[in-house]
């Protein structure tokens, strides 16, 4: 649009007032003193030369609106927002360099630079104009920016112009230099002239399109370049060199610029980028009526700009005068943004009918939205005023950029759920945060007076700042350009300077928007996207997640208490992730069994019923009392309780690895990295957070390692805790139960062993002697308890582990290593991390055994089981070789972490770690983090929602089987018998009320059901024996091969040697036979009533 | 030997201090409040704030007990493992306590455990910043809560906010795309068929047609439109000995898009 925020220009600035003293100043005494004269001086100027050309802009606008359909100003709107943005980024900040350079420039080479400049600009700038749309359209998809570049003619004029573009910005920042009055103004007012002629001539020629507007548009810029070569020529001495350029001139001088340049980016682009937003998730159509509405209320923004800018003239470089000036320019702004805000109310839709009747009609609500962002924007354009002056513009420009990619994440988010109003609320609501969070470091600033500045800033860097906002005068002092090394020794300063800063909130705030993006790939995935790129914005999500916090964990410089902070962040963030996956029900396979256990807790109001979808689940309630106690206490709904419970667990989870590392090292940064670690085990991101026992037995049994590590000896009352917690952990999980007391077992023999002569340890050996045995009375006792069915339980795991093994060592029963058994799997991106991983991890055993045999030297008790633990990890991969013991080797992480992020953290810390190291173990940590969700979860594609599969865990859970199963609670007596394939029975129990017939349960394999071709005597036997009333009939499982190796359960009717899916006739064999009712049809699934054949 | 010493508590100090005791009835009395909201088993809406503001008072009369970095993490990590196990071990008494793990139960007894720990921790482990007066940890503890921390705020203000993004925009994807497929269902009373025709989504029209075992097709009902929360449902009476096929067609088309069957046969059950 014609309205740019940045756009401006700064007239010379004058000699600072005398401070005002004495007895309470007058009014005009106060604003003289606080400058605000000058700034307003400044400002008005500003402002009436943005006015002059803004007006034009206006005019062109209404009458493009005027003469073409809405749909096509929409698309020109669009194309002249990215061009803007692409030219201001083909501009390079070269505009910055000239004037900072020209005045240093020998007078016969000052041509030859502005040539070079204005050329490499045009290049950088039709380089992105071909690249960028092409892109967007045929890469990307973004059909919406067709006319752009769907075909050549319009790619190339688009290419043009912004070649022109990016021309033109550098150029009006070179004109500032030259001493030629008010050439800026004069360009622009010819560019301006001159496209509203075009467009009435192109117009009149019958021309017709969007582009039409666009070329227009690129005219004016076009016709208005002789007008500074013309005006220009006397300032400028004629060219010594031959060379129309000079590419040398320009060497040493960008690194600087950039980064002035990209502050400017990152303020301008969301501005620019929204209307392409709109024209591509929204409508061409929409975004005429948004353009519109963006150009007037840019009349709105320029002013607390220009204030700001203004205040930073004037201030020429003084902290503690921009700061006394703020606080009075900072009211003033807020309150004439407030005020335009109140006005533009009532006046938007009359305004809005200069563009026509119809731009009336769908900008009216987005005028009145888009004119309140002048009031962060106030706050947002003074903070950035003072991170200038204080030479702090690296991090005004990590703020303004994270915040920038919010604006965008939430303006699209927004678009998705409400149109344009939806994005123009999601970036205002970013805009409040984020001028909330700006107006802390002003505020702090006003409190301190300014007389605390950032840290010095070199000759060369105040040179830029006032570059960088087009100061025309005084023209900075030359300066040679910084030797390389120089630059990167600052940089380095810098950046040890940032990092040394309390970086907790940026930290999180970059973490939350990985979760941010999980959801929206989630949100993707649920419609119906896949392919790469929806998978790698899932894994651009973990890893947003994951390595901030690694980052800033292994900082030296990090304080401790933002390690904690951060590492507790990492772990509950990733728990969250589970949330934004399946937001509102439990999916997974153990969820919805642990979610049967709480109904009928819930429903009987007494603990170990029958849970026919596994029965030991049962006897090991510890979860579900936990959840039904929350539900019963707050009143809320079952899945609300549960995440409730699992966040509290995680927040046990990482806090005990925290305690139990920083109780084996003395170190609270080794705490910190340990949860870095134990985090990157592969069962954390989806199992392990899932709604199941051993999610909460886990953290508690971490947390008894350490509070018995911790105790305060010779106190019976600090034992109390850990023996409760232990007895939770024996109520919750069989086997984390029996691997709690292993563990106090083998840390009390090792006491015994190692440590026999310390006296110090002899109560230590009594507590451990005193918890193991507490820990086994106990899980003896939910043994005892009648009708636990443990022992066969993990028997048939163990027998069919052993199975496995055996037919591994006879050479048959290999799993295949990348590919389920529906014959999906890791692509090979995936195998590659997936292997890395598993290399890495192994490489760590080196360090364990190191670590082991430190800490037996050394008589540590703990430090050794510790090491033990850890040890065990190739159980992990190694089980992967056969299908029954991969279940097995995965489970076993959530315990061989433990052990594996102690040792890793105490290594980590043994020393001071050089840049290098860093940066490597970071990379080494992230990628041990994907390859194991890879190794852990399956392959992405799998991992995110999507179309249904079968027999594919949560990825099998769709509306069509929940629309069966609530059909069920509503239809049909509760507890009725039912038989179903693996994902329709767990539903059918979980949340139809329904007993579900298993082999697990019953002992009685009815698979046959479901899965023989032909009804015979054999089916009719298993409805007598299993007493079934209704049978749930997935027609869908004909369609292919189940992905969890079975379609019911293990050891169903022709699971051995399957290669083809079931057929449908097996499925559809029941609608013929006499006696039985057919009550239920969605189209998928279909619901019989066999009562009569029993 | 690694096992470590933890800091050392703060010394004791009696109730008796000023305002404790008005400090402590304000605690106990929000508790009782809040059980009182649980056993009467008032709406979601009272009875959750109500419940957590129990809950964190006490929790944080605990946590007051744990200065410095140390045993601040210590304390953390305590309340809220022995939240936990508190919960648990009061669900697995209410299991043998008649009436089971009922609100009223639940409410009671977590009403006592809160009530019990907030007179135990105010009676044996008072803090001693609280108490006394122009005591430099007072100083410091007073000052920093008169500092309000804009930035933390801020950022937590903006991370959260984030989140909850996050939270909503997988809420309303995962409603939008969770639709009730069109269905068709029927409650069967002897020989009389409740059918109910559903969906997720505005359909129809539709008809029902009755097609008897030899072939007899009768319209049942026809111009059936259904919705979100607007199901259709028809009684039909079944014939005595008979197959009969209940069918949902879309208007102006022959096949069957749901099928419903019933079997009013009285023997051969079992055969095709």
């Amino acid at each position: 649009m014609t309205l740019e925020r940045h756009d401006l220009d700064v007239p010379a600035v004058g000699t600072a007032p005398a401070p005002v003293v004495g007895a309470r100043p007058t009014l005009p005494e106060r604003l003289r003193a606080s400058g605000f004269s000058r700034i307003a001086g400044i400002s008005a100027s500003l402002i009436g030369t943005q006015a002059l050309t803004s007006i034009l802009g206006l005019v062109f606008w209404a009458l493009a609106a005027r003469v073409f359909l809405t749909a096509e100003v929409g698309v020109a709107g669009a194309a002249i927002a990215l061009m803007m943005l692409l030219g201001g980024l083909g501009s390079f900040g070269l505009g910055t360099v000239l004037i900072a350079r020209l005045p240093m420039t020998a007078p016969d080479e000052r041509r030859v630079l502005v040539r070079t400049c204005v050329a490499a600009a045009a290049t950088v700038g039709a380089v992105l104009g071909l690249i960028v749309p092409t892109l967007a359209v045929h890469v990307f998809g973004a059909t919406a920016l067709a006319p752009i570049a769907g075909s050549i003619w319009p790619l190339l004029a688009f290419a043009l112009g912004t070649a022109l573009t990016a021309s033109v910005i550098v150029l009006d920042q070179a004109v500032l230099t030259v001493g030629v009055g008010n050439l800026q103004l004069q360009r622009n007012v010819t560019a301006s002239s001159v496209k509203i002629v075009a467009l009435v001539l192109l117009g009149l020629a019958g021309a017709q399109g969007g582009m039409i507007i666009f070329i227009a548009w690129a005219i004016g810029n076009l016709v208005s370049l002789p007008v500074v070569a013309l005006r220009s020529r006397s300032k400028l001495a004629p060219a010594s060199s031959r060379r129309f350029i000079e590419p040398v001139l320009l060497r040493g001088i960008g690194k600087l610029a950039l980064s002035h340049h990209a502050l400017n980016v990152s303020i301008q682009a969301a501005l620019q980028v929204l209307p392409v937003l709109v024209v591509i998730l929204v409508s061409a159509q929409a975004n005429a009526a948004f353009t519109a509405a963006t150009m007037l209320a840019g009349f709105v923004f320029a002013l607390p700009y220009a204030i700001s800018v203004g205040l930073f003239a004037a201030a020429r470089g003084e902290v503690s005068e921009v700061v006394s000036r703020m606080r009075l320019t900072i009211p003033f702004g807020l309150a004439i943004s407030a005020a335009a805000s109140i006005v533009l109310f009532p006046l938007a839709g009359p305004l809005l009918h200069i563009f026509g009747a119809e731009y009336a009609d769908d900008g009216t609500i987005l005028l009145r939205l888009i004119v309140l962002a002048g009031i962060p924007f106030v706050l947002k354009d003074h903070f950035i005023a003072l991170r200038r002056v204080q030479g702090r513009t690296t991090q005004a420009l990590a703020v303004t950029s994270v915040f920038l990619v919010l604006e965008l994440a939430a303006a699209a988010i927004g678009a998705q759920l409400g149109g344009a109003v939806g994005l123009v609320v999601g970036w205002l609501a970013v805009l409040v945060v984020e001028a909330l969070v700006l107006a802390v470091p002003l505020l702090a600033a006003l409190r301190a007076g300014g007389e605390t500045t950032a840290a010095p800033v070199s000759t060369e860097d105040s040179q830029f700042e006032g570059a960088t906002e087009r100061v025309a005068a005084p023209a900075p002092a030359p300066t040679p350009a910084s030797p390389r090394s120089t630059l990167r020794t600052t940089l380095r300063e810098r950046l040890a300077t940032w990092s040394a800063r309390n970086l907790t909130g940026p930290t999180l705030l970059v973490m939350s928007l990985g979760v941010l993006l999980m959801a929206a790939v989630a949100a993707a995935g649920r419609a119906g996207s896949s392919g790469a790129l929806v998978e790698f914005g899932w894994i651009a999500g973990l890893v947003l997640v994951f390595a901030p916090a690694a980052i800033r964990i292994i900082a030296p410089s990090t304080s401790v208490t933002e390690r904690v902070v951060v590492a507790v962040a990492l772990g509950m963030f990733l728990q969250f992730s589970r949330l934004v996956l399946n937001p509102t029900s439990f999916v997974f396979h153990d969820e919805l069994i642990h979610a049967e256990t709480l109904r009928q807790i819930d429903e009987t109001a007494g603990l170990f019923s029958y849970n026919p979808l596994l029965p030991v689940a049962a006897y090991y309630p510890g979860l579900e009392v936990v959840t039904s106690g929350v539900e019963q206490i707050t009143g809320l709904p079952a899945f609300a309780a549960a995440t409730i419970v699992l966040m509290v667990a995680r927040l046990i989870m990482v806090l005990g690895i925290i305690g139990v590392v920083r109780a084996v090292t003395g170190s609270y940064r080794a705490g910190a990295l340990g949860v870095v670690i134990y985090v990157a085990n592969p069962q954390l991101l989806f199992f392990n957070s899932q709604f199941s026992y051993q999610t909460l037995a886990l953290p508690l049994a971490v947390l008894a390692i350490y509070l018995v590590a911790v105790r305060r000896r010779g106190r019976w009352t600090s034992l109390l805790l850990p023996l409760g917690v232990t007895a939770v952990v024996m109520i919750t999980h069989h086997l984390t139960g029996a691997l709690l007391v292993a563990a106090f077992a083998v840390w009390f023999v090792v006491a015994l062993v190692r440590a026999r002569r310390s006296p110090a340890t002899r109560a230590d050996r009594r507590d451990l002697a005193l918890m193991t045995v507490w820990g086994a009375t106990l899980l003896t006792a939910t043994v005892a308890n009648p009708g636990n069915p443990l022992a066969p339980y993990l028997g048939a795991i163990f027998t069919s582990s052993g199975a496995d093994l055996l037919d591994l060592a006879e050479g048959a029963g290999v799993k295949p290593l990348f590919a389920d058994s529906a014959g999906t799997g890791p692509v090979p991106g995936e195998q590659v991390l997936l292997i890395a991983a598993v290399l890495i991890a192994m490489a760590s055993m080196l360090l364990v055994l190191g670590y082991i045999r430190t800490s037996w030297r050394a008589a540590r008790p703990l430090a050794i089981l510790v090491g033990l633990v850890a040890i065990l990890y190739p159980v992990i991969p190694g089980g992967h070789v056969a299908q029954a013991t991969a279940e097995v080797g995965d489970r076993a992480a959530g315990f061989v972490f433990v052990g594996l992020a102690v040792v890793v953290a105490a290594w980590w810390f043994r020393r001071r770690r050089g840049s290098r190291v860093r940066v490597a173990f970071v990379i080494a940590a992230t990628t041990l983090f994907l390859g194991n969700v890879v190794l852990g979860a399956g392959p992405t594609s799998g991992q995110l929602p999507g179309d249904y599969q079968i027999s594919a865990d949560a990825r099998s859970i769709d509306s069509d089987n929940i629309a069966a199963a609530e059909w069920q609670s509503e239809s049909l007596p509760r507890d009725s018998v039912v038989y179903g394939d693996r994902t329709s029975g767990l539903l059918a129990a979980a949340v139809g009320g329904q007993e579900t017939v298993l082999h697990v349960s019953t002992e009685i394999d009815a698979s046959r059901l479901l899965l023989a071709p032909i009804f015979t005597s054999a089916d009719l036997q298993l409805i007598d024996a299993t007493e079934l009333d209704y049978l749930i009939v997935d027609t869908r499982m004909s369609d292919g091969l189940p992905h969890q190796q079975v379609y019911i359960e293990s050891g169903e009717f022709g699971e051995a040697g399957r290669t083809e899916p079931v057929s449908a006739s097996a499925l559809k064999k029941f609608a013929t036979i006499r006696g039985v009712d057919r009550l239920y049809d969605n189209g998928s699934l279909a619901i019989y009533d066999v009562r009569k054949l029993r | 030997m690694t096992l470590t010493e933890t800091d050392r508590p703060t010394p004791v100090r009696p109730l008796a201090r000023k305002g404790a005791v008005v400090d402590l009835v304000f605690r106990v009395g929000i508790v009782v409040v809040a059980t009182g909201a649980i056993v009467l088993e008032v709406p979601v809406w009272a009875r959750a704030p109500l419940a957590v503001a129990a809950a964190a008072l006490t929790i944080m009369s605990f946590l007051s007990r744990y200065g410095g970095r140390a045993r601040r993490f210590d304390g953390v990590i305590r309340a809220a493992g022995a939240a936990v196990v508190l919960l648990a071990v009061l669900g697995l008494v209410l299991n043998v306590v008649p009436g089971g793990l009922t609100t009223a139960g639940w409410g009671i007894g977590v009403g006592v455990i809160e009530a019990a720990a907030l007179v135990a921790l105010a009676a044996w482990r008072a803090p001693v910043a609280s108490g006394a007066e122009g005591d430099s940890d007072t100083d410091t503890s007073t000052r920093a809560r008169r500092r309000i921390p804009l930035g933390a705020g801020a950022w937590a203000l903006a991370v959260g906010g984030v989140l909850a993004g996050a939270l909503v925009l997988s809420t309303v994807s995962f409603d939008d795309t969770h639709i009730a497929p069109l269905a068709l269902g029927a409650e069967r009373t002897g020989d009389t068929v409740e059918v109910t025709v559903s969906s997720g989504t505005e359909a129809g029209p539709y008809e029902l047609q009755l097609v008897s075992e030899t072939g007899t097709t009768v319209r049942y009902a026809y111009g059936i439109y259904v919705g979100p929360d607007s199901p259709r449902t028809f009684v039909f009476e079944l014939s005595d000995d008979s197959r009969d096929t209940v069918r949902l067609v879309t208007t102006g088309s022959t096949t069957a898009i749901r099928e419903l069957t019933f079997d009013t046969t009285t023997d051969a059950a079992g055969t095709e």
